[in-house]
Parts: structure tokens; C-alpha cells; sequence
């Protein structure tokens, strides 16, 4: 029997996805914040009943817990953690608030940036007065110029133990190429101040957490890691004692951003950020493996945001190497997935300065007060109240009539603010809204997909999300995407994505070599510098990987090098064909991979070799495979669904007819492998209501997912 | 053949609709508008980044380019900036082609065409700026133009750089091109790309791959706007520009309309002239009537023999950053927007000057023109809604220090050094400080590069790079501080280097309503040092700041303090110099900020305790840095009582002020004194 759990803690519920011995259980149920472990381990209840089992007989015959979790950003947004100190090379103090300059730019949208009269830089997490310049340099090519000077560095630990530091940052200029000085600081600092001394400061080196070029970036890194460590250690301890206490004895893996998991004790608190939305990537990528589906847009549109990545070749390929972490730029790399603030709760509102045009989001009402038709106190109009106002959302089935939704303020607050003012009827306005949102999200797929070098129309969508369902039909279409897949566990698609994970170490370390020199374009030829620095990386990954229980043959290597055209700005990553260097003919090899990827993504007119090519980072992946979990399957049906499916009949309204018509309403519950439903139709699940247009066609495939496509 | 100054200066306004586009209009159903103005976002937002990630020069790398779309007829319809300026200016090299070469037999317009352009006689801002145009044409049709503009750091002119500050005509200036055609069938002919590349030979691989990324990001953003035109037809795409033009129009219309009427005022000075240090003033009145704004810059001083001059389209492009980033930034990157402006810019002063003058510095020539704006702007919304877009005024410095020579990797470079260029101090708003080293004056989200990236790419060491103490404004709310950096030339025998930055003697920058100005930047450069001995010794007393530099001197080697803006020189390994980039002006006056902010100033180290006792008269424990509130208050009380006791009536004031009268030796370039007449001529060669 193999038994599998994984868990998404994001800021509203915490999503459970179980496999049990072939079967599969999901369930969903409010964050605790305050302690996360209550909703984690209600969410286990909750699986466990559904089971008919006891929680102790479920998690004794559990294999492996995985999760992601929120809580990182959390600690960051309430500023919530230890008074920390930034020790930095001396005459450079200033890096984190001078922040590149436009770093008040960063998170900010299109509209925010323009309004140059109410930026605001983000405050630094470590103050100006907490942070020294220490006497010492190193150079670019990672020779030291300046000797440490240890006398001065004494007096200035002093000064920030006197100013009250609990921990330490070193991040030194060009430590990437020479992290001696950095070591030395922290030899220092431990001598100096032991554990029996206000316990045990830690010292966190900006070497050692990101090793790669940029100061900014590479500092900016290191402190949130520092900062995070321990309200995550404190969060994740106590889940695991209780997971514990409840019979669990096996390891427990967390989601990471960069697309794979490692062991809870091996997981640095900025790999946590994102994972949920990383963990629907990686799950769409594999559902896509089994139903056939090479090129795949996976889009998540929950209240707030909507979320989507891509998937080539069956592959969750594109990362970002320096994603905001809440606005901050850090050094990592992550699994790149976009969100822009479109879902639920978007807020319809008009522009005066634009004539009254009418715009949606990016401000949303959030939970509380929600929309107006959840009548917690909500007056502006929202994507959900257009819904309704459409007769798309039921407002007695909303969460599977767990939460009843009042039409009349839906329509009230559209009138209001919208339909009053436009001189239009509520209906119109809100279809406009729907249109709307719709386009703009769609539009985000197009970009998004053009950016990468590909056409959205040799794309499938997979839609989930409690608003995905309700809105793919359209914004796929505007995308270009005219086939969308939505899956009978769409609510918690990220906790499923988390069960397909594999075991994955990413290990980078910056090394500039001119893979093609400039002017001659010859090949460089210190195939050792290259090679010893691969080495090192194989070395600590199989150290890593062998701690946490799998054997060294498991391990799969792949290199991924990050190079430019010399002088462009750009860096590309591309994967390497070659793992070591030895020869010309290899050099030849990893440029050709480098050049294809270039021509690809962006055009072969800016292709110049004769401007030399550099190399700037190499990145080690290890991966060790990991079973992924077998979707059930169910008997073929007939094609029209049992009469028991259809669960009533009520008025929508359809762009296509130009008027509300009586529409069938389905129970998704009740469709089976084989049934197809033509549009116009609604059909409604626990948590998302599927909204089929006419002109369009569901079908039920044997895993029991809703395909639609145009007829 | 050459569109007159007027001429150009009307272009950047819209051309009112045809027929035609009015009918297009209709086509656009309801939502359509919000829909497709947000999907040409998109478009532009893609065909930036396909921009910044192609290109090689450090204005690129620092997000400093513009791509815009524009109508059959050259107006602009949106953009993505960037700097604004050249979204304004995108406008008249287009109109110049559609008026003068598509239908001209030799050169004509056809899909696949490529224009480039350069010249600001022909509507750039200077010749730094290249810009490539392309048409949009779907089923044989116009439909639209996009461009990519950038600056290019080298244009083979007297000086490395691509701004020489010795130029006395635009025959100084290297190369100046009038739109051409550079390209048939979507590929750049390589014959005239070749020509460019030679012509800038200090850096010819930057050339020739910024060529190939203007033309990647204005092709990209033509093949969406066609895929558009074939998903919803040629005419609405049409009507949808044309209404994004009109909304634009309307809504500035409406705000300046809320506003009251009157006449505002302010002047500025500068303390540079091409290579010499002479006053020159520039002078706004700004007339406020209905739904117009003029702008009236008589009373500016005349043009010289420098290439410090700009053409009155250019003035209007860069007081149009600005209006796109304060008081009208809710409103479309358009064409519409500047409908309601008129500009007057009398023929002979120093933005207007004879066709032959030089113009290469146009931009740092204008910054003076920024400052009026803003604070003509700032007194024009303090009594209005838009009270928190009233601020003082960026640093307004632009940083441009040039550098050339072969770099530690043995290739020809000439670039800027983006450092300080990107990190200028931010203006004070009505109800908050302005933002530290926020960016360039000229493209509000420019980037500085990380130490790193510039000690791994150029031939420069960086002693210290942080915020300049005692740099920003002073004020209820103080502008944001400005940097200092110190280069040493390293891993190469030597280096070359110029400075465009003004502000030795006197700022351009200005405070608001009581504000202080921000602090005047001094040329600071070290010949013949042993630092690198010092540096390997672990010498305890190396500086830490530029002020410990030039007060300690611990660093031996032949200083010399001078002005910050310099000729090309020869800098040798060791030698180094210090560059600042300006703060931002302060807000209010000094004795009302809030005692526990100046504390917070004195923790961040962005003031000196001399500045918290002097200026802000604030009393607290050196130590602990905690204020006493009763006993600041007290000092403030007896600083307004001095105040007072200094004071003199307004007519005792003038009658002593006006007698007053700078040296007579930086007077050359003024014109006549005090209102900046035109006293003699200047002959071109």
C-alpha cells in the first residue's frame, strides 16, 4: 500500500492532496496563522475521515509528507524576526538602501511606476546603524588587495553587540570569487562570542548562501535568509512534532521554488516563497506527461491573482535567476510562474481621469469584506458579483453552499458604481466586467508565451483555481489557447502538483570565462578552471543528497550554464550538452546549445559571436527521481451523463445569444468518463463552478477530467 | 527639406483626426477600448524587454530606451518608457518620412522597410540618440509606425563619448543622421550598418549590436500590432489609436481646466558652458488659462559657441517627463497630452539656436528647463486635488561621466558609467521626503549597476561607492540624498574620461517653498597616488567617504580640486576621481521637520551633525541620538527671532540686490545683465 500526503498552506486555506492506495482524497480547510500546525493537522483529520480511518492508522502507513507553505513571506511582511547586523566592505555600506537605484520600482505595477510623486524605496530589513563597513577588498579576478584588518573588525562587532545584533550577515564585495575574508569574520565572531554568549549568534555568509557576482542581489539574498530562518525553524518544528506525536516517523519534505523538494532540515527559508504556485507547475507538467499533452499553459485564478507558468516540451523549463521576494530582487533560481492582480475578488471600477473608463483590479477586496455578495460589508463590485449578476455562480452552491452569496448586493453594487454612472443596464456592466478581466489575463498569457519564443495556440490550458473553472473558457480564447483541460481536483492542484515532485539540489557558483574570446572568437582553453569548479559542485551535492537517504548512483546530474554575448546585458541560461570540458570540439558543442537557445527565444539578428561570448555561472542540478502517484481511472460511460447529473436549469447569460437563457446546470460529481455536454451549460463543483459557452463542448476522459474544446 | 524648429515643435502635438479615423472610431464596441488599450501594453511591455536583454550599452542596460507605437501620421499612440523624452520626440523623425519620403520615387515606404535616425535637426534630441522607425503595414496598407530609441555612448565625434564638450558646430559632432532607410525585406542592409559601425570606431561592437537590438524590439512590436490588424481589421485599428489619442487629450484637458488660472514664475541657473565655466540662465513663465498651459521661456540666455543647446522640440520633450510622470501620469504615453501646451522658445536663446550649433549636450542643457518646469508645475497644483503630486525638483544633475579606452578585457569601449548617473536624489513632496539616489533625472527607473558588474567589465576599481552626506535638500521634507563613488584606474595603464556634470558652483536644482537646494558637487581627481600600496600594506587610515578623501589626504598623489565637470583626460593605473550625482531639492522650511526625522537622517548618515545643529537647529544627545523636543523648540524659536533680526524690508532688499552683479568673466555666455538679452553674435564655421 503506498500512502502519499502533501499539503499546501497558502494565506486563506490549507489545500490537502492524498493518495491512498489508489485512491485519491482531497480536502480543504481555513490557514491558522497563528499556528499552522492546527489547520495542518485538521486538514489530515478531515482526509482521515473521509477515509474512514483514524489519523494514527493514517499517518503510520503514511510514506511521505511534502508541503509549501506561506509562512516565510509572512515573517517578512509583519517584519517579525531578529535584530540582525550586515557587516560589508568598508566605503560600501550603503548597498541595500541605495538598492540600484529604482529599486522603489520593484513589485510595483505598469500604473504605480509612472506615479513618480508617491514612490517610496522599501525599508531595509537591517538599519543603516546596524551595518559596518569592515577594512579589507578583494578584486574581480579574486586576489586580495587589502588584508583583513581583524583589530578594526573587533571594535565594530563590539559597536553592533552594544547596538543589540542576534545575528550576523557578512556579505563582502567579489566573496563570490574569494570568500577567505568572509571566513574569517565568522571564525572571528565565534571565537569572540560563543554559545554560552547570549546564545548562539548566527553568522550567515553571503559565500556560502549565494556564491555569484552582484553585490546587491547577493546581499539582499543572504539577509533574508538570515531574517527567515527562524520563525520558519519555529513554524516547522512544531508541525513536525506533531506529526510526530500522531504516528508519523518518516521524513518530511518541503516544496521548494526552484521545482523540487529536499528534506525539511535541508531547506533554506527564501527556497520556501512561491512554492505552492511552483508545486501546480511541476503537477501540470506531469498530469501533461500522462494525458498526452507536450506544450501546456497551467493557470491558477483564485481570489486575488491569477498565476501562470508554462510547460514546453513537457518540461516546466523556464526559471527566474533573480525573483522579487515581496520587493525584494534576490539571487536564486526559481521555476518562473507570473501573477498579476486579476481573480475573484477584483475590484470594477471607473477611471475619471479616462472618461469613466471602466478598469478592473488590480486592487481586490480581498476575503474580508470579499465581494459585495458576500455581504461582510463589501460596497464595490467585483469579477465574482459580475458572475453572479450572469447567473455563472450559484449563489446557494457557493463552496458547496457552505457560504451563501447575496445576488441582490452583487447587483446593487454593480448598479452603484458601475451600470448608474455608465448610463448602462447591470447586465452590460457586467459582462463588461467579465470581458474585462478575461482579456487581461488572457493578453498576460500571450505575452508571456510570445516572450519565450512560442505561439499560445500550440498551447493546452489547464485551468484550476476556484475561478479558473468560471473564466477559462474565455480568457483561453483570448489567449489564442482554444482546447483547456480542468481537473475533477482543481482546488487543490498545487498540493497534487507537490505529489509529483522529485528530489532536486540546485548548486551554483559564479565563473567568468570568455567561452569565445572577443574580436577572434577563439575558444578559451583552461578547460580546468572550468572543470575543478564542477567537481566542487558534484562534490557538495553528493554530500547533500547521500545525507538525506539516497544512494549516490540515484543521483542525476545536468549542467546549466548562464552566458552572454559579450558586452550584452542579458544573460541566458541554457542547458549544457557537455558536463565537463575537455576540447575544442566540446567548446563548439556548448556554443551551439547556447546560440540555438538565443536564436530561439529572442531573433538571430542580435546574435553577434564576433562580440565574444562569456560565461558567467554554472548551475549543477541534482535530481533523484521520485514514484509519482497514479491517477485513478474510472469505466467508460455513455455520452449523455445520467439523468441524476443534471442538476437543475437557470437563466445565464451568453454573449453568443445576446440575452439570458434557461441553461442546464450539471453536477460535476455526478459526470462520468465519456459523457459530453454541449455549451451553453453550467456545471458545478464543491469549490469552482465550470462555465461552458455554446459553440463549445465538455467531455469526461477516463481520469475523470473535463476537457473543452470548441465544437 | 529640413522641417523648421516650428515645425518640429508643432509635431510633438497630435494632428486632429481625419474623417476616416473618426469613422474607425465607431468600430469599437463596448469593453473594446479597455481591452486592446491594455493589450498594446502588453505589446509594448514585450518588445521592451526583447530591447534591454539585446542591447550592449550602459543607457540600455539600465533600462533607459523607449518603444513606442504610433499613428499613420506620427503621433504617438503609447509607449513604454524609459525616458519619456524620446517617446516625444519618436513623433518627428516619423512625420518627417511619412511627409517627405513615402512618396518620394527613390526612397518610398514599403512592409519591411527600416529607418534610422539621429539628427536633432530632424526632431532627436541629440545625435547620441539613434532611433529606428519601422511602418506597419497590413494587407498593403499603413496602419501604424513603432520605433526603439536609445542612447548610443559614442558618435564619432571631436571627443570620446558622444558628447564633447569642445564642440562649437555640429560638424564637431560626429555622425548626424537625417532619417534614412537602413533596411529592406525586415533585415538592416549590412553596407550601411557597416558605414555606422565605422564611423564609431572608439566602440564599434556596441554600435553594431545596439543597431540589431533597436530594430529586434521595433520589429517585434510591428509584427503584434499586424497580428492585431488581421485578428480585428486595419480600421479599428485605426479608430482604436485615434481614441487613444483624444482620450488623452480630453483627460488633460479636463484636469488643467480644474486648476486655477494664473501665471507662475521661476528662474535657474547654470554654471557650465561647454568646456568653461560661465553662467547661463534659464527662465520660465508659465501661463495658465482654461484648458492651456504656455510655457513662455523668454528671459533664457542666448546660444554660444558650446554645444550646450537644445532645439525647443527637445525643451518640450524633456518638460514633458514631468507632465507624463507627476501631473498627468494616470493618464496614456500620448501624443494627446501635449495638445493642450503651447511653448514659446524665442529664436537665438540657448533652446533655439541657429541650425549650425552644435547641440550634442542638449540633454544636460535642458536640466535647468526640468527644474522650471517642475516648480512651475508644483506652485500650479498646490491649491488643486493633485496637492500630492506637488514636489521639488529631481537632482536634475545627469550624471554623464564618459569613459573610453580598451578595457581590463583588451576591447575599445566608450560608455557611460551608469553609477551616478542612476542614482540622482529624488525631490521633497508636499507630504514626504523625496526618495535617496532614486534614479536619473531624465528616466526615473534607471538602474546602477552593482560594483561588481562594473569592476568585472571595465578597467576601474571603486575605492567607496554610498550616499553623499549632507547632499539632499534641506527642508520640512528633504529631498532625496545623491551618491559618490570613487573610480581608480586599475588593470589597464590608462583610462579615459569626461564630465558633463554641472553643479561645481551653483545647482540647477531648486527647493520648494523654503526648501534648500541640494549641496553643489565638487570635482575631486588624485593623480600619481599610491594606493595600491596602501591597500596592500592594510593601511588603517584609507577614506572611507569622498570628505575624508580630500580633508584627511592620507592617500599621497597630486590633488586637485576643481570642478566635477571635465575634459576628456588621460587618467593613469592608480589615479582616481571621485563622482557625485546631485541630491533632490528639499520642501518647507528647515525649523518645522519633525526633530525625530532629523535623528533618523543622522542614523542613516544622509546628514552631518553640523546640518542637525545649524540647520534644523535641533538639540540631542550626540551619543544616543535621542532629541530633546522642548529644548529643539526653544532653539527654533531663537532661530526665527535671528530671522527676524537679519530681515529687512522688500524695498531695502532690491535696492541692495540690485546692485549686486556676478564677476564679470563668467558673464561671457549670460547676455546682458540681469535678463539674459542677446548681446552679441556668434559665427559659425
Amino acid at each position: 500500500m503506498r500512502v502519499t500526503l502533501d499539503v499546501d498552506i497558502g494565506g486563506t486555506f490549507t489545500d490537502l492532496f492524498l493518495s491512498y492506495d489508489g485512491k485519491t482524497v482531497f480536502t480543504k480547510t481555513p490557514t491558522t496563522g497563528y499556528k499552522l500546525s492546527v489547520g495542518f493537522m485538521q486538514a489530515i483529520k478531515d482526509a482521515a475521515a473521509l477515509l474512514n480511518i483514524s489519523v494514527k492508522e493514517l499517518l503510520s502507513s503514511t510514506e511521505i509528507v511534502r508541503y509549501s507553505t506561506t509562512i516565510a513571506m509572512n515573517t517578512l511582511l509583519q517584519r517579525t524576526g531578529p535584530r540582525l547586523a550586515l557587516i560589508t566592505t568598508e566605503g560600501f555600506e550603503d548597498v541595500v538602501p541605495i538598492g540600484r537605484g529604482a529599486s522603489w520600482s520593484d513589485q510595483l505595477t505598469f500604473r504605480e511606476i509612472r506615479n513618480l510623486g508617491r514612490i517610496v524605496k522599501p525599508e531595509p530589513i537591517i538599519s543603516r546603524e546596524m551595518t559596518v563597513g569592515v577594512k579589507e577588498r578583494v578584486n574581480s579576478r579574486g586576489e586580495i588587495i587589502r588584508p583583513l584588518d581583524e583589530e578594526d573588525l573587533l571594535e565594530k562587532l563590539q559597536y553592533l553587540v552594544d547596538k543589540g545584533a542576534r545575528g550576523f550577515v557578512v556579505s563582502l564585495l567579489f566573496s563570490y570569487a574569494n570568500p577567505t575574508h568572509e571566513k574569517c569574520i565568522a571564525e572571528i565572531i565565534r571565537k569572540e562570542y560563543p554559545d554560552f554568549y547570549l546564545g548562539a549568534m548566527p553568522v550567515v555568509l553571503s559565500s556560502e548562501v549565494t556564491p555569484k557576482q552582484n553585490e546587491y542581489t547577493r546581499t539582499v539574498t543572504t539577509i533574508l535568509n538570515a531574517y527567515l530562518h527562524y520563525s520558519m525553524w519555529e513554524q516547522i518544528s512544531g508541525t513536525g512534532d506533531e506529526l510526530r506525536d500522531s504516528g508519523y516517523d518518516k521524513v518530511i519534505m518541503m516544496v521548494h521554488n526552484s521545482g523540487g523538494m529536499a528534506e525539511v532540515f535541508r531547506t533554506a527559508a527564501i527556497q520556501t516563497f512561491n512554492g505552492g504556485p511552483v508545486a501546480g507547475l511541476i503537477g501540470g507538467a506531469n498530469v501533461g506527461k500522462t494525458l498526452g499533452y507536450d506544450n501546456i499553459v497551467v493557470s491558477d485564478m483564485g481570489g486575488t491573482s491569477f498565476d501562470l507558468g508554462l510547460v514546453v516540451a513537457g518540461s516546466s523549463r523556464f526559471y527566474q535567476y533573480h525573483p522579487l521576494i515581496d520587493r525584494w530582487w534576490v539571487d536564486m533560481t526559481v521555476l518562473e510562474t507570473r501573477s498579476i492582480g486579476a481573480g475573484g475578488g477584483s475590484i470594477a471600477w471607473l477611471n475619471p481621469v479616462m472618461g469613466n473608463r471602466l478598469e478592473v483590479g488590480p486592487q481586490g477586496a480581498g476575503s474580508i469584506p470579499g465581494p459585495a455578495s458576500y455581504n461582510l460589508g463589501g460596497t464595490e463590485p467585483t469579477v465574482t458579483d459580475a458572475d453572479i449578476v450572469l447567473g455563472y455562480i450559484n449563489s446557494d452552491y457557493y463552496h458547496g453552499g457552505r457560504m451563501r452569496l447575496d445576488k441582490g448586493k452583487a447587483v446593487s453594487a454593480i448598479r452603484e458604481n458601475i451600470a448608474g454612472p455608465l448610463g448602462i443596464e447591470v447586465e452590460e456592466a457586467a459582462l463588461l466586467i467579465k470581458k474585462i478581466v478575461d482579456a487581461n489575463m488572457g493578453d498576460t498569457i500571450a505575452k508571456e508565451t510570445f516572450l519565450r519564443g512560442y505561439k499560445p495556440s500550440d498551447f493546452i490550458l489547464f485551468a484550476f483555481g476556484g475561478a479558473g473553472p468560471t473564466h477559462c473558457c474565455s480568457y483561453g480564447p483570448y489567449a489564442g489557447i482554444n482546447k483547456i483541460v480542468v481537473f475533477p481536483f482543481s482546488p487543490v492542484f498545487c498540493a497534487f502538483g507537490s505529489s509529483t515532485m522529485d528530489i532536486l539540489h540546485l548548486y551554483e557558483q559564479s565563473l567568468r570565462l570568455p567561452l569565445l574570446a572577443p574580436g577572434t572568437m577563439k575558444p578559451f582553453e583552461d578547460y580546468d578552471v572550468f572543470n575543478k569548479t564542477l567537481r566542487s559542485l558534484q562534490e557538495k551535492a553528493i554530500k547533500d543528497i547521500t545525507n538525506e537517504g539516497f544512494p549516490v548512483e540515484s543521483i542525476k546530474f545536468g549542467l546549466e550554464i548562464e552566458a552572454k554575448y559579450g558586452g550584452q546585458l542579458n544573460i541566458l541560461r541554457f542547458m549544457s550538452p557537455r558536463l565537463f570540458i575537455n576540447s575544442e570540439a566540446d567548446i563548439a558543442e556548448v556554443y551551439k546549445a547556447f546560440e540555438d537557445e538565443y536564436c530561439r527565444v529572442y531573433n538571430r539578428i542580435s546574435a553577434y559571436p564576433q562580440g565574444g561570448v562569456d560565461v558567467l555561472n554554472l548551475i549543477l542540478r541534482a535530481t533523484v527521481d521520485h514514484p509519482k502517484p497514479e491517477l485513478p481511472t474510472y469505466p467508460r460511460a455513455k455520452e449523455t451523463p445520467d439523468s441524476e447529473a443534471l442538476k437543475s436549469k437557470r437563466d445565464a447569460f451568453w454573449v453568443e445569444y445576446g440575452e439570458f437563457r434557461p441553461t442546464p446546470v450539471y453536477d460535476a460529481r455526478a459526470l462520468k468518463n465519456g459523457n459530453i455536454i454541449n455549451g451553453a451549460a453550467i456545471i458545478e463543483a464543491e469549490d469552482t463552478t465550470i462555465v461552458l459557452p455554446p459553440m463549445l463542448k465538455l467531455s469526461v476522459d477516463k481520469y475523470h477530467n473535463f476537457i473543452l474544446e470548441m465544437t | 527639406m529640413r522641417p523648421d524648429p516650428k515645425k518640429l515643435l508643432e509635431w510633438i502635438k497630435p494632428s486632429p483626426p481625419t474623417k476616416e479615423e473618426r469613422e474607425c472610431m465607431k468600430l469599437l464596441q463596448p469593453g473594446d477600448y479597455e481591452i486592446y488599450t491594455e493589450k498594446l501594453n502588453n505589446f509594448l511591455l514585450e518588445s521592451k524587454e526583447i530591447f534591454i536583454k539585446l542591447g550592449v550599452s550602459s543607457m540600455l542596460r539600465s533600462g533607459d530606451v523607449v518603444t513606442g507605437i504610433y499613428t499613420p501620421t506620427g503621433d504617438m499612440v503609447a509607449a513604454w518608457c524609459g525616458t519619456y523624452l524620446h517617446a516625444v520626440v519618436g513623433q518627428l523623425p516619423i512625420k518627417f518620412v511619412a511627409e517627405t519620403w513615402l512618396d518620394e520615387p527613390t526612397v518610398g515606404c514599403k512592409d519591411g522597410d527600416i529607418f534610422y535616425a539621429s539628427d536633432p535637426l530632424y526632431g532627436g534630441i541629440h545625435n547620441c540618440d539613434q532611433i529606428v522607425i519601422m511602418p506597419v503595414f497590413n494587407d498593403g496598407e499603413l496602419i501604424a509606425w513603432t520605433n526603439a530609441a536609445v542612447h548610443q555612448p559614442e558618435t564619432g565625434a571631436c571627443e570620446p563619448g558622444g558628447m564633447p564638450l569642445t564642440a562649437k558646430t555640429r560638424h564637431d559632432e560626429g555622425m548626424l543622421l537625417s532619417p534614412i532607410k537602413i533596411g529592406e525585406n525586415f533585415r538592416l542592409r549590412e553596407d550601411l550598418v557597416e558605414m555606422c559601425v565605422n564611423l564609431m570606431s572608439r566602440a564599434p561592437r556596441m554600435q553594431a549590436i545596439d543597431m540589431r537590438a533597436r530594430l529586434s524590439a521595433a520589429d517585434r512590436l510591428r509584427q503584434r500590432i499586424v497580428s492585431l490588424a488581421q485578428e480585428k481589421g486595419n480600421d479599428f485599428v485605426k479608430g482604436l489609436f485615434r481614441r487613444i489619442v483624444i482620450e488623452a487629450e480630453e483627460g488633460t484637458r479636463r484636469r488643467i481646466k480644474e486648476w486655477n488660472d494664473g501665471t507662475y514664475r521661476a528662474v535657474t541657473f547654470m554654471d557650465i558652458v561647454g568646456e568653461k565655466h560661465k553662467l547661463v540662465r534659464n527662465f520660465l513663465t508659465l501661463h495658465k488659462k482654461g484648458d492651456q498651459i504656455i510655457w513662455d521661456f523668454t528671459g533664457t540666455s542666448p546660444e554660444t559657441d558650446s554645444p550646450q543647446h537644445c532645439m525647443p522640440h527637445a525643451l518640450a520633450a524633456n518638460i514633458a517627463i514631468h507632465l507624463m510622470s507627476y501631473s498627468f501620469n494616470d493618464l496614456p504615453v500620448s501624443a494627446g497630452v501635449l495638445a493642450p501646451m503651447e511653448f514659446i522658445v524665442p529664436e537665438g536663446c540657448m533652446f533655439n539656436p541657429h541650425f549650425e550649433a552644435a547641440q550634442s549636450n542638449s540633454a544636460p542643457s535642458c536640466h535647468g528647463g526640468m527644474t522650471l518646469g517642475t516648480i512651475c508645475m508644483s506652485k500650479l497644483m498646490f491649491d488643486s486635488p493633485q496637492r500630492e503630486l506637488v514636489a521639488a525638483a529631481t537632482g536634475n544633475t545627469g550624471v554623464g561621466v564618459l569613459v573610453s579606452g580598451v578595457n581590463q578585457w583588451g576591447v575599445l569601449i566608450a560608455d557611460f558609467l551608469a553609477y551616478g548617473l542612476n542614482s540622482e536624489g529624488h525631490g521633497a513632496r508636499s507630504d514626504m521626503d523625496g526618495v535617496d539616489a532614486f534614479g536619473f533625472s531624465h528616466c526615473p527607473t534607471g538602474r546602477t549597476p552593482d560594483i561588481e558588474d562594473i569592476e568585472i567589465e571595465y578597467q576601474f576599481l571603486n575605492l567607496l561607492a554610498k550616499l553623499n552626506k549632507d547632499s539632499c535638500g534641506f527642508g520640512k521634507n528633504r529631498g532625496g540624498a545623491g551618491t559618490e563613488i570613487v573610480h581608480i584606474v586599475n588593470y589597464v595603464p590608462y583610462a579615459l574620461y569626461n564630465s558633463h556634470v554641472k553643479g561645481s558652483k551653483i545647482r540647477n536644482c531648486m527647493g520648494l517653498f523654503g526648501g534648500y537646494p541640494p549641496s553643489t558637487l565638487p570635482g575631486i581627481e588624485v593623480f600619481h597616488t599610491n594606493i595600491w600600496e596602501k591597500m596592500k600594506r592594510g593601511d588603517k587610515d584609507l577614506p572611507s567617504s569622498a570628505m575624508q578623501l580630500i580633508s584627511e589626504r592620507t592617500i599621497k598623489g597630486d590633488y586637485k580640486i576643481d570642478s566635477i565637470f571635465q575634459k576628456t583626460h588621460v587618467m593613469e593605473n592608480g589615479d582616481l576621481w571621485v563622482v557625485f550625482s546631485g541630491g533632490g531639492g528639499g520642501y518647507g522650511d528647515a525649523l518645522e521637520r519633525d526633530p525625530e526625522m532629523v535623528m533618523d537622517d543622522l542614523r542613516r548618515e544622509i546628514i552631518s551633525h553640523w546640518t542637525a545643529e545649524n540647520i534644523y537647529h535641533v538639540a540631542y544627545n550626540s551619543e544616543t541620538l535621542e532629541a530633546d523636543v522642548e529644548k529643539t523648540e526653544q532653539l527654533r524659536q531663537q532661530e526665527r527671532e535671528d530671522r527676524k533680526a537679519r530681515g529687512t524690508t522688500w524695498a531695502e532688499f532690491e535696492k541692495e540686490w540690485s546692485q549686486l552683479r556676478p564677476p564679470e568673466d563668467i558673464l561671457d555666455y549670460y547676455g546682458s545683465w540681469p535678463d539674459g538679452k542677446k548681446t552679441r553674435e556668434i559665427i559659425r564655421l
